[in-house]
């Protein structure tokens, strides 16, 4: 990988205004950008799964790969949600929050009494409705995502501890027993992540909408003068992204048999950590689908492998951060140097600002 | 331009660019310039956007570093081309716009970077203020240094900031349109000021668009063109028309008739929009406008004179506080278009000054540029990437935009390329409105007629287009009515062939001083 980022960089640095470059490896922009994100994560996963199997064979055997997948599904499930905020500019850090309050909330609702239908439409719901509130406060009021959703991550643990007394609250059979089912000769749970997947990767890449976030997230400006819905955008985001924590709630449900309060904490860094690992910008408008997909089955495939190796559970997030450190190191020094002939006339114009007159005029948004 | 004198005669010079050049992907920007300043002179710089002024003089603050040639500062050498550099060598840059800490006082500002401490390195109010003070007096500017700066006029904020520029000793004084947003009376006590400050020896670098002003401070004028200079003479002796043709020169011809050369002579058609006693806020006061197909409109002011925020009620970037604009593209609608989307849906096409940051997504393909205007506009669900591509292709043939391929990011284009893509993405729509904002600010001549003609073109095949404009050489090119808007009112309209740079600009400083 360290070639391909090298002649990136050749063919940036040379800059030919005109004249093809038709390599795969020199050309910017286009489905090539995916390649050379996603790549590094493919071969470090294998790399990392074979590693592991040579000194515990059952590693890659169908059943564990299964409950990698299971283990990943709630991760996968808000990744998937991110993935099209951060693209499009925003964040939301409630979502690890929301998963515990929604699973505790479900669990609750069952010892009710409630019937399977209900509780999971409600867990819907829920997660929509806060969507849409975080949606509409973003988009309309102009609060910034980042600080209301940290309101909301705080708001929400509390919600989960107070309604389950701190206690987990075990289920007996959840969702007729969800958890354990097996669809298409998978888990139904890994058969749900990989559908949301899927169909997440069709509508961020294939469809106008998914265009649309991309060009909101490069640029509100230029996406709302160009006659984009950026706020109607905005709040579809987050109504999308809510709608996934309920799912993902549904699943953290039946994959404990309980509502745990505290079940969902720290899933909102582990999401953002994944969406970047997998080479999206946190400045928006760069990112895609299946970057995010492998950047959670790293982690799946981190954990998995520290239980395989007999390496303690205190050590899984002192690895985790130590790949994430150096993933992102990695990704941001081959981004500057592909860039820095680009990019020197962006951060020098910040130093010395044009002298053509009335040019800059700002249009703001209406 | 027999007096043209030859650069750097003499060794008091403080500033010294030597055969400078500078390339960025697809623009020379800069070829073989010299420039210097001496101790104790004004110097003023004058060009057309794009013409290498801003680029000299980002060379010369160590902002970018040449390809070839030499800088001296003071008569040193400028070794690394930083801005730290440049400053240490006694270099300061006044920029046009703000650059005021508002949070703080006026003495905190003025002392930004050196704040005084005392004997345990901590910082006193009363200490600050008193250095301050003695440098603002030293200045003859009268501000309370206690003042928050927050409270300041654009004028003040201008004066604190050279200041600050002058609190270390400078021997170079870079001033960026430094009259731009400043009154009469204010422009005055700015001018001065520089007296004063050139009187002690400073070289001053005096980059202005009015000729005016030139004449009022100036000592020489060095003319940029095409990134190379076109001469430097003394301002007195110097008449004004050799001046313009210095500037705007001959290589290029931007004349109205040379720029309308093999065009079809256009017959004005139906109305197409019609604007009806517009206001929005106290900016635009009242302006009503048609626009009618074929026909070429401009816009032309002082800076806040308005005129940007007509167009941008026009396009439906903004909604007006009161008035009313009729798109005769949208009369099948059964609402009358409010927002932007609406307005684009009703075929009025944008493109902002701000190209780099409103009109393009730099880091996007050419073809995902082009597309943008139909992301907005049609109602599919699914992309069709071929079709996108194809489309993206034949606007790159149709306005001859210069790429190796429509995946190429627009942020590797040249300003003139861009702004054909974001022209592309709403002639791919089929817009009838074009409403453009600075239509070839930061963009080479060359380019510049080529964007003319396609202007005209579009014009010719039934399009209506609105333009604002500072360039009056531009408005002379393209428009078939000038619309002279002072104080957000429009206060003169005059047709197209009538409105020589020369006559706007007497309309405009009554319009200002009115």
């Amino acid at each position: 990988m360290t070639v391909s980022e090298e002649q990136v960089t050749a063919g940036a640095l040379a800059e030919p205004p005109a004249g093809p470059r038709r390599s795969i490896l020199t050309r910017r922009g286009g489905p090539n950008d995916l390649l050379r994100s996603a790549l590094p994560l493919v071969v470090v996963i294998i790399a990392l799964s074979l590693f592991t199997n040579s000194h515990n064979a059952s590693f890659l055997t169908g059943d564990n790969i299964d409950n990698i997948l299971v283990q990943s599904a709630v991760l996968g499930i808000l990744v998937v949600g991110q993935t099209f905020l951060i693209i499009g500019g925003e964040v939301d850090l409630s979502v690890g929050s929301m998963v515990s309050f929604t699973s505790v909330l479900g669990a609750w609702m069952y010892t009710h009494g409630w019937s399977p239908v209900v509780v999971a439409v409600t867990l819907l719901v829920v997660g929509t409705g806060v969507g849409l509130l975080w949606g509409l406060l973003v988009a309309h009021v102009g609060v910034p995502s980042f600080i209301l959703t940290v309101g909301g991550l705080g708001f929400f643990s509390s919600l989960a501890l107070i309604l389950s007394q701190n206690r987990p609250i075990s289920v007996a059979s959840v969702l007729g027993n969800l958890g354990f089912a097996t669809w298409l000769g998978l888990p139904a749970l890994a058969v749900i992540f990989l559908a949301v997947c899927v169909v997440g990767a069709v509508v961020l890449h294939s469809t106008r909408f998914g265009r649309q976030v991309f060009a909101v997230g490069s640029s509100e400006q230029t996406a709302f003068l160009a006659g984009l819905p950026t706020k109607r955008i905005k709040v579809t985001l987050f109504v999308v992204n809510g709608l996934l924590v309920g799912l993902a709630g549904i699943v953290q449900l039946a994959r404990l048999s309980a509502g745990d309060p505290t079940s969902g904490a720290g899933l909102e860094l582990s999401c953002i950590a994944a969406v970047v690992l997998g080479g999206a910008a946190l400045t928006g408008g760069r990112g895609s689908m299946i970057g995010g997909l492998l950047g959670t089955l790293l982690f799946g495939v981190i954990s998995a492998s520290l239980v395989f190796l007999n390496i303690g559970g205190s050590w899984k997030d002192f690895v985790t951060g130590a790949v994430l450190i150096f993933a992102v190191t990695m990704a941001a020094a081959s981004y500057k140097r592909g860039r820095r002939s680009t990019d020197t006339a962006r951060t020098r114009r910040r130093l010395l600002s044009p002298a053509t007159g009335n040019s800059t005029t700002r249009t703001p948004r209406r | 331009m027999s007096d043209i004198l030859q650069p750097g005669d003499a060794h008091g010079d403080v500033l010294r660019l030597d055969r400078v050049t500078k390339s960025f992907p697809g623009v020379r920007a800069l070829r073989d310039a010299s420039f210097t300043v001496a101790s104790g002179e004004v110097h003023a710089l004058l060009g057309e956007n794009g013409a290498g002024k801003s680029t000299l003089m980002k060379i010369a603050c160590g902002a970018l570093a040449p390809d070839a040639g030499t800088v001296h500062i003071g008569g040193v050498a400028l070794g690394r081309h930083t801005p730290q550099a440049a400053r240490a060598l006694g270099l300061r840059v006044l920029h046009q716009e703000r650059q005021i800490a508002a949070h703080l006082s006026v003495a905190e500002n003025v002392l930004l970077d050196r704040v005084p401490t005392g004997p345990l390195g901590l910082v006193g109010r009363r200490r600050t203020e008193r250095a301050a003070r003695a440098l603002l007096d030293e200045l003859g500017i009268g501000l309370d240094p206690g003042r928050s700066a927050a409270d300041l006029n654009a004028a003040e904020a201008q004066l604190v900031a050279l200041a600050r520029a002058l609190s270390a000793g400078a021997t170079v004084l870079v001033l960026d349109e430094p009259t731009a947003s400043l009154q009469g009376d204010e422009v005055r006590v700015l001018f001065d000021i520089v007296r004063t400050l050139a009187g002690r020896g400073v070289g001053i670098v005096f980059i202005s668009h009015h000729l005016d002003e030139v004449y009022a401070i100036a000592d020489r004028v060095t003319v940029m063109r095409d990134g190379a200079v076109a001469g430097t003479v003394p301002a007195a002796g110097t008449r004004p028309d050799q001046l313009t043709a210095m500037i705007f020169g001959q290589s290029v011809d931007v004349s109205r008739a040379a720029v309308r050369a093999g065009l079809p002579v256009v017959v004005r058609g139906e109305p197409l929009v019609e604007v009806e006693n517009i206001h929005l806020g106290r900016t635009v006061n009242g302006v009503s406008l048609t626009m009618h197909a074929g026909e070429v409109v401009a816009l032309t002011g002082p800076l806040g004179s308005g005129a940007s925020e007509v167009a941008q009620l026009v396009a439906g970037a903004r909604g007006p506080s009161a008035g009313r604009i009729t798109h005769a593209t949208g009369a099948a609608r059964t609402r009358p278009p409010r927002t932007r989307r609406d307005h684009a849906r009703c075929g009025v096409a944008f493109l902002p000054a701000d190209r780099k940051h409103a009109g393009v997504l730099l880091e996007h393909s050419v073809t995902e540029n082009v597309a943008l205007g139909d992301r907005a506009t049609s109602r599919r669900v699914l992309l069709r990437r071929r079709e996108d591509r194809r489309r993206a292709a034949e606007q790159v043939h149709r306005l001859g935009i210069r790429v190796a391929d429509v995946r190429q990011r627009v942020q590797t284009l040249s300003g003139g390329n861009q702004q054909k893509v974001v022209l592309g993405r709403w002639l791919a729509v089929r817009s009838r409105v074009l409403v453009l904002d600075e239509p070839t600010a930061g963009v080479d001549v060359a380019a510049k007629v080529e964007i003319y003609r396609l202007l005209l073109a579009a014009a010719a095949d039934g399009a209506a287009v609105l333009i604002v404009s500072s360039d009056f050489e531009e408005i002379h090119a393209l428009a078939d009515r000038v619309l002279v808007v002072c104080d957000g009112r429009v206060v003169a309209e005059l047709p197209g062939h009538e409105a020589d740079p020369h006559r706007v600009m007497q309309i405009e400083m009554e319009g200002r001083s009115a």
